[in-house]
C-alpha cells in the first residue's frame, strides 16, 4: 500500500509544485549551511594538520613546553636516549622588519647542522635533500655566518629583496641588519604564516631576542627497528613532566583542542539553520495537510487506516527531506568552495583561540575537499529534520475526521489557538528556565546547565501561537486605523491562523533571538573586559618592545632619574589540566606595593608576604573557576625542569589577560628558576612623586635610543589606547560569530519569503473570493504586503523576548561554561530598535513575489475547482 | 458472527441514538435491516439525520447508543483500522461531490480500492478499464477529475465504488449535483449493477424519481424512520 500512498503523494507534488519546491528549498537550506560549514571546518583542520605534518619532515616525535620554551640542556639527555637517532631544535619567534610597512616576520631559529638530517630544502632552485651532511656543499652551512637570514620568496617577492640584500629586524638587541643568504622557494615553508617566514641560525636566533639557552621544539628521528612509543616512554621518563612528548599526529590533534570553540561555534550555527529551515517544513507541512484536508477525508473512507495517512505524510517528507538535503550537500559544497577564498581570514579568526605556540602552525587553508561521510550525516539530518518536523502535521493529518474532511473547505474548524493547559506549559517552562539560570551555581554540570536553555526554548514554541495571535489582536486597530479594510484582513489572517503564522514566526524568533543574544552577550563581554583592563593597568609609565627585553635593559631604565621601581612582567603559556593557560611572571613586591592592587579573595596580608618569595601563587578568577582551585589548594605545574607545587595564596581580577583559560602570577624569580626564562615583555615603571611622567618618559627613549625601539606610555596614553585595542581584539575574536550572525539572519529572511509564498498558496481559494466579491488586485497585493510587515513585526518582537532571555542565559551561564566568569546581564534593545526598518523592508522585498503571485490569482479557477 | 444478527441482512442498525453534544440528537432509536442485494432509500428534509445514518452504516462515525452492524459484525466491537479495513473490503461510498483524488486520473482514481488492497498496479488498471468501459467511459479514462463533467465524474466515483464488487455500496445524493438527465443514467448504472453484481444498495436522496429505483424507501424526519414504502417498479 505504501507504493500507491507515495504514489499519491507525488501526484499532489505535481499538482503543487511550487509548495514542494520551496519545502525542497526550505531543507537545502538548513542541510548546506551545515554542510558548508562543517566541510569549511574540516578542510582548515586538515589544512593546519598537514602542515603540521609537513613541518615534521622525518621527525617521528617532537617535542615542546608551551611558550617560554625550555632549557637546551635537555638535547644532551635526549640524544643520550637510546632510540633516537637524530634531533634537531628550533625557536620560533615573532618581529617586526623595519621596512616601510613594519611587517611581521616569524623567524625560525634552526640547526643547520642537525636540520639537515631531518629536512630537505629547496634554495632559490638549489635543492637540499634531506640527509645532505652539513659540509661545504650544503649551503645552509652558509647559516652559520653572523646575522644572515634565508627569506622565504613570498615574504622577499612582497619586499622586494633578493639574495645579497640586507634586512633590518627588531632584534632584542636594538634594529640588526640580516644579510639574506638564499629566497627559499619552499612549499612546506612557505605555506607557513602567509609565506612571511625567515631562518636563521638557532644560536644567532636566541641571542638577538634574548632566549638565553632556550629552545621551542626538538624534533627527533627514531630507528627503524625501534618502537616510536617506546622511545617517547623512554624520554618521558628521563624529561621532567612539564615537557610535552608527543608524536607530530599528536600535534594536530592540539590544533583541533585549541580551536574546538571556534568549531562549536560553526556547529551550533549549522544546527541553528537547520532549527530554523525545521520550522519550515513543519510550516508547508502542515499546509499540505490542510491543502490536502478532502483528499485525506476520501482516503479514510474508502478504506486507509489512520497509521497508513501519517505514514503517507512521513514518506512525503523523507523523500523531500531526501532531495532537499541532496540539494543541500551540492549547494554547501559550492558554498564552502566560495567561503575558501575567505579562508585566510578564517585561519587568522582559529588562530586567536590557540596557544601561541602553535600559531606557527597556521597556513594556508587548501580548497576544501568533499566529504562522503559528511554528506552521509548532512542528508541523515535533513532527512531526520524533515521527519520530526513533519511529524506533528503527519499526526493531525492522522486524526482527522473523515466526516468533516469530506466536507467542502467552507466546513473546515477554525484553527483553535492552543489552549491555555499548553500557555500555561509554556510559561511554566521559561519561568523554571530563568529561575534554574538565576539560582543555581556554575559547577552544577554543563548538561544541566544547557537544558535551562532548552527549557526557555520549548516553553517559548508552546506559548508562540497563542503569544502570536495576542500580538496580531494588539495589532489590528492600528492596521484599521492606518491601512483600512486591507489591513483589517492582513492581520485577521494571522489571528484566525496562528499555527500558520507562529512557525514563520518561530523561524524568525529563532534567528533573531541568536543574533540579539550573541550581540548583547559580545557587548557585555566587551564591558567587562575594557572596564577590567582599566583598573588592571598600574605604573605611571608603561614600557614595552616588539621583542622581548633583556634585564639589563630594565636595570639600565631602572637606574634613571626619577623612577622609583621597575615591575619587570613576562607573560607565556604553560600546561594545566590539559588546558593551556597563561602565566604572568612579574616582580610580585612591586606589584602588592600598587594600591590599585588587590585580591578577591585571600589574605592581602599574607599574599603580599609570601608570593614575592616565591612561596606562593596569584591566580585570575577566571582559572580559579575553571580549574576549580581556590584560596588555599595546592596548584601543581609541570615545568620544563621540575614539578612546581606552589598553594595559592589570592585570587584577582583579571579578566583583561589571557581569559579564555586564566592566568596564573608567579615571582618573576620563582619562573626563572623553573623555566629558565629571563626574558622581559613589559615594564610598569613607578615615578618618583615630583617626577613629570613626560620628561621621564623622553629620558628613557633618548637612554635606550641604541637598543630595540621602546614604546613608552603613561598611564593616561596606554588605558586611552589600549582599551581600542582590546575592544578591536575583542571584535576580531567575535569576527566568527558576526558571520555566524550573517548566516542565521540570512536562514531567517529566506525562510520567511518561503513561507509567504506558501501560505498566499495555501489561501488562493481565499484571496480568490476576496477578489470574487470586488477586492481589487492592488488591495490583495497590498494585503500580503501588510500581512509580512505583521508578521515580521511579530517576529522582531518574540525574537527579542527570546534574545533577551537567551542573553541573560548567555552572560549568567553559557559565559560561565565557556569563560569561566558571568558577565552583566545586557538587552540588546539598540539592536533590537536598528533591526524594526531593517526587518520590515526585508519583509516587504520578501512579500513582493507572494503578493504578485496573490494579486494575479485566476478567480474562476481557484474558487470552482473541486 | 454477533449472536443477534439476522441472516441474509448486510446491514443492521438497533436501536441506534446519535447525539451531539447534549443538545443535538441526530438520530432517535432507529432500528432498520437491510438484505442482501436489496436496494433501500433514505428520503427526508435537510437535518433529518440521513447523512449521520450514512456515516454510523459505514463506521465512519459511532452511535451514542445502539448497535450498527455489517455483515454481522458489530462495529463497536472494532478499533478504528479494524472499521477501516471492513470498509476497504466490503462498503464502496458514492458521494454527492463525487470526492474524487483531483490529483489522479479517471483510471487511476477508480483503480485505487484495488491498490489500496495490495493488488499490483497492472491489474488494478485492467480491472479499473473494465468497469470505467462499463460505466461508459472508455475515452475518458487518462482525463483528472477537473477535464471530466459532473455526471463523468460520479460515473468515476461509481466505478471506484463498485471496482472491488463490494456487498454494500452506501450512496449519499449520488444524483444531487447533477440535471436530471444525467441524474437518471447514473441511476439506471445503478440499477444495472445492482442486477449483475447483486450489490445491495443504501441510498440517501431527496429526490423522489431516485428513490423509486430502490425496492424499499424509508421517510426520516428528526431522526426517526417516520414511513416505509415500497414503490412499483420501474418498468
Amino acid at each position: 500500500m505504501w507504493r500507491t500512498l507515495l504514489f499519491i503523494s507525488l501526484r499532489d507534488w505535481r499538482n503543487h509544485h511550487l509548495r514542494a519546491l520551496i519545502t525542497i528549498i526550505g531543507v537545502a537550506i538548513g542541510v548546506s549551511t551545515y554542510f558548508a560549514l562543517r566541510t569549511v571546518n574540516q578542510s582548515l583542520l586538515a589544512s593546519l594538520a598537514a602542515t603540521v605534518d609537513k613541518l615534521a619532515g622525518k621527525a617521528t616525535l617532537q617535542i615542546t613546553a608551551g611558550n617560554s620554551g625550555f632549557p637546551d640542556t635537555v638535547l644532551a639527555t635526549v640524544r643520550a636516549t637510546p632510540g633516537v637517532t637524530g634531533v634537531t631544535s628550533q625557536i620560533q619567534q615573532f618581529c617586526r622588519a623595519d621596512l616601510n610597512d613594519n611587517a611581521w616576520l616569524l623567524i625560525l631559529g634552526i640547526d643547520p647542522e642537525s636540520e639537515a638530517q631531518l629536512r630537505g630544502y629547496d634554495l632559490g632552485g638549489m635543492a637540499v635533500p634531506s640527509g645532505t651532511p652539513l659540509s661545504f656543499g650544503n649551503p645552509l652551512a652558509f647559516l652559520k655566518l653572523p646575522n644572515t637570514i634565508v627569506l622565504c620568496s613570498a615574504f622577499a617577492e612582497q619586499q622586494g629583496l633578493h639574495a645579497g640584500d640586507h634586512l633590518p629586524v627588531i632584534t632584542s638587541q636594538g634594529r640588526v641588519e640580516l644579510t639574506i643568504l638564499y629566497v627559499l622557494r619552499d612549499e612546506r615553508i612557505g605555506s607557513l604564516y602567509g609565506g612571511r617566514v625567515g631562518i636563521m641560525d638557532i644560536h644567532t636566533a636566541q641571542k638577538a631576542f634574548a632566549r638565553g639557552p632556550n629552545i621551542d621544539r626538538l624534533d627527533l628521528m627514531t630507528g627503524d627497528g625501534d618502537d616510536v612509543e617506546t622511545v617517547r616512554q623512554r624520554l618521558k621518563e628521563r624529561l621532567a613532566a612539564g615537557l610535552d612528548i608527543e608524536r607530530p599526529q599528536q600535534r594536530s590533534q592540539q590544533v583541533e583542542d585549541a580551536t574546538v570553540m571556534v568549531r562549536r561555534g560553526f556547529l551550533m550555527t549549522s544546527l541553528i539553520a537547520l532549527l530554523i529551515s525545521s520550522f519550515l517544513i513543519f510550516n508547508a507541512m502542515a499546509i499540505a495537510v490542510n491543502q490536502r484536508w478532502k483528499e485525506i477525508g476520501i482516503l479514510r473512507a474508502i478504506g486507509v487506516e489512520r497509521r497508513r495517512v501519517r505514514r503517507m505524510f512521513l514518506y512525503d517528507a523523507s523523500l523531500i527531506g531526501l532531495i532537499g538535503s541532496a540539494a543541500g550537500v551540492i549547494a554547501g559544497y559550492l558554498i564552502a568552495l566560495g567561503f575558501s577564498r575567505l579562508a585566510g581570514q578564517l585561519a587568522h579568526v582559529l588562530s586567536v583561540s590557540m596557544p601561541s605556540s602553535l600559531l606557527p602552525m597556521i597556513a594556508a587553508p587548501e580548497p576544501p575537499r568533499f566529504h562522503a561521510g559528511y554528506a552521509g550525516e548532512a542528508i541523515a539530518l535533513g532527512m531526520l529534520a524533515s521527519l520530526i518536523s513533519a511529524w506533528l502535521p503527519a499526526r493531525a493529518a492522522a486524526r482527522l475526521n473523515p466526516i468533516l474532511a469530506l466536507h467542502n473547505i467552507e466546513t473546515r474548524q477554525r484553527e483553535r489557538v492552543i489552549g491555555w493547559p499548553r500557555l500555561a506549559l509554556g510559561a511554566t517552562l521559561v519561568m523554571a528556565g530563568l529561575a534554574l539560570v538565576c539560582l543555581t551555581t556554575p559547577t552544577i554540570g554543563v548538561i544541566l546547565q544547557l537544558s535551562y536553555f532548552l527549557l526557555i526554548f520549548f516553553g517559548l514554541i508552546l506559548m508562540l501561537p497563542r503569544l502570536a495571535a495576542w500580538m496580531a489582536m494588539a495589532l489590528r486597530p492600528l492596521a484599521n486605523r492606518a491601512f483600512g479594510s486591507e489591513g483589517i484582513l492582513a492581520v485577521d489572517s494571522i489571528i484566525l491562523a496562528p499555527r500558520r503564522t507562529s512557525a514563520t514566526v518561530a523561524a524568525l524568533m529563532v534567528g533573531l533571538a541568536f543574533v540579539f543574544s550573541l550581540w548583547a552577550f559580545i557587548q557585555s563581554e566587551k564591558a567587562v573586559l575594557l572596564n577590567s583592563f582599566e583598573r588592571r593597568v598600574d605604573g605611571d609609565l608603561q614600557a614595552w618592545s616588539t621583542s622581548a627585553m633583556t634585564e639589563d635593559l630594565a636595570a639600565q631604565i631602572a637606574a634613571l632619574h626619577g623612577i622609583r621601581d621597575v615591575r619587570r612582567s613576562l607573560f607565556s603559556t604553560t600546561r594545566y589540566s590539559d588546558r593551556m593557560v597563561t602565566l604572568i611572571a612579574s616582580d610580585m613586591a612591586f606589584w602588592f606595593a600598587d594600591a590599585n592592587n588587590s585580591l578577591v579573595t585571600g589574605d592581602l596580608q599574607q599574599a603580599r608576604e609570601l608570593v614575592p618569595k616565591g612561596e606562593g601563587v596569584l591566580v585570575s578568577d577566571i582559572f580559579a573557576a575553571r580549574s576549580g582551585l581556590g584560596v588555599g589548594d595546592l596548584l601543581i605545574l609541570e615545568t620544563p625542569t621540575a614539578r612546581l607545587e606552589r598553594p595559592v595564596l589570592g585570587v584577582i581580577d583579571s579578566k583583561a589577560t589571557a581569559w579564555l583559560e586564566g592566568t596564573v602570577y608567579l615571582d618573576r624569580q620563582l619562573y626563572k628558576m623553573y623555566w629558565q626564562d629571563s626574558r622581559v615583555h613589559w615594564l610598569a615603571i613607578d615615578l618618583e612623586a615630583d617626577a613629570d611622567p613626560t620628561v621621564v618618559k623622553g629620558e628613557i627613549e633618548r637612554a635606550t635610543a641604541g637598543g630595540p625601539p621602546l614604546f613608552v606610555e603613561t598611564a593616561t596614553e596606554i588605558k586611552r589606547q589600549g582599551k581600542a585595542t582590546v575592544a578591536s581584539n575583542i571584535d576580531q575574536f567575535f569576527r566568527f560569530m558576526y558571520v555566524q550572525m550573517f548566516i542565521v539572519t540570512f536562514v531567517a529572511v529566506i525562510g520567511m519569503i518561503n513561507t509567504l509564498v506558501i501560505s498566499v498558496w495555501e489561501r488562493q481559494r481565499e484571496i480568490g473570493i476576496i477578489r470574487a466579491v470586488g477586492g481589487t488586485r492592488r488591495q490583495v497585493r497590498k494585503m500580503v504586503l501588510l500581512e509580512a510587515a505583521a508578521i515580521s513585526l511579530i517576529g522582531l518582537v518574540a525574537g527579542a523576548m527570546k534574545g533577551g532571555f537567551d542573553a541573560y542565559f548567555m552572560s549568567r551561564t553559557a559565559a560561565v561554561i565557556f569563560g569561566g566568569y558571568s558577565v552583566p546581564f545586557t538587552f540588546p534593545g539598540l539592536l533590537v530598535l536598528v533591526s524594526l526598518p531593517v526587518l520590515l523592508a526585508i519583509a516587504l522585498i520578501a512579500a513582493w513575489w507572494p503578493a504578485r503571485l496573490a494579486a494575479n490569482t485566476r478567480v474562476v479557477a481557484v474558487i470552482g475547482s473541486e | 458472527m454477533d449472536q443477534a444478527s439476522l441472516p441474509g441482512s448486510i446491514l443492521e442498525l438497533e436501536n441506534v441514538t446519535k447525539e451531539f453534544g447534549n443538545q443535538v440528537r441526530a438520530l432517535n432509536s432507529i432500528s432498520l435491516q437491510v438484505k442482501l442485494a436489496e436496494r433501500v432509500a433514505i428520503m427526508g428534509p435537510s437535518g433529518s439525520g440521513k447523512s449521520t445514518l450514512l456515516n454510523l452504516s459505514c463506521g465512519l462515525d459511532e452511535p451514542t447508543t445502539g448497535v450498527v452492524r455489517i455483515s454481522g459484525a458489530a462495529l463497536a466491537q472494532l478499533d478504528d483500522d479494524a472499521r477501516t479495513r471492513l470498509r476497504r473490503e466490503k462498503i464502496g461510498m458514492i458521494f454527492q461531490t463525487f470526492n474524487l483524488l483531483a490529483t489522479l486520473t479517471a483510471l487511476e482514481n477508480a483503480s485505487l480500492p484495488l491498490r489500496l488492497q495490495g493488488l499490483g498496479w497492472r491489474e488494478a488498471e485492467r480491472r479499473a478499464r473494465g468497469m470505467l468501459e462499463r460505466v461508459g467511459l472508455r475515452e475518458r479514462l487518462s482525463h483528472r477529475p477537473d477535464e471530466l463533467s459532473g455526471g463523468e465524474r460520479q460515473r468515476v466515483a461509481i466505478a471506484r465504488a463498485l471496482i472491488f464488487a463490494p456487498p454494500l455500496l452506501l450512496a449519499d445524493e449520488p444524483t444531487g449535483n447533477l440535471d436530471s438527465a444525467t441524474g437518471n443514467e447514473i441511476l439506471t448504472l445503478l440499477d444495472e449493477l445492482n442486477r449483475q453484481l447483486g450489490t445491495t444498495i443504501l441510498l440517501v436522496t431527496h429526490n423522489e424519481a431516485a428513490a423509486a429505483h430502490c425496492d424499499r424507501v424509508l421517510t426520516l424526519r428528526d431522526g426517526c424512520i417516520v414511513k416505509e414504502e415500497r414503490p412499483a417498479p420501474i418498468s
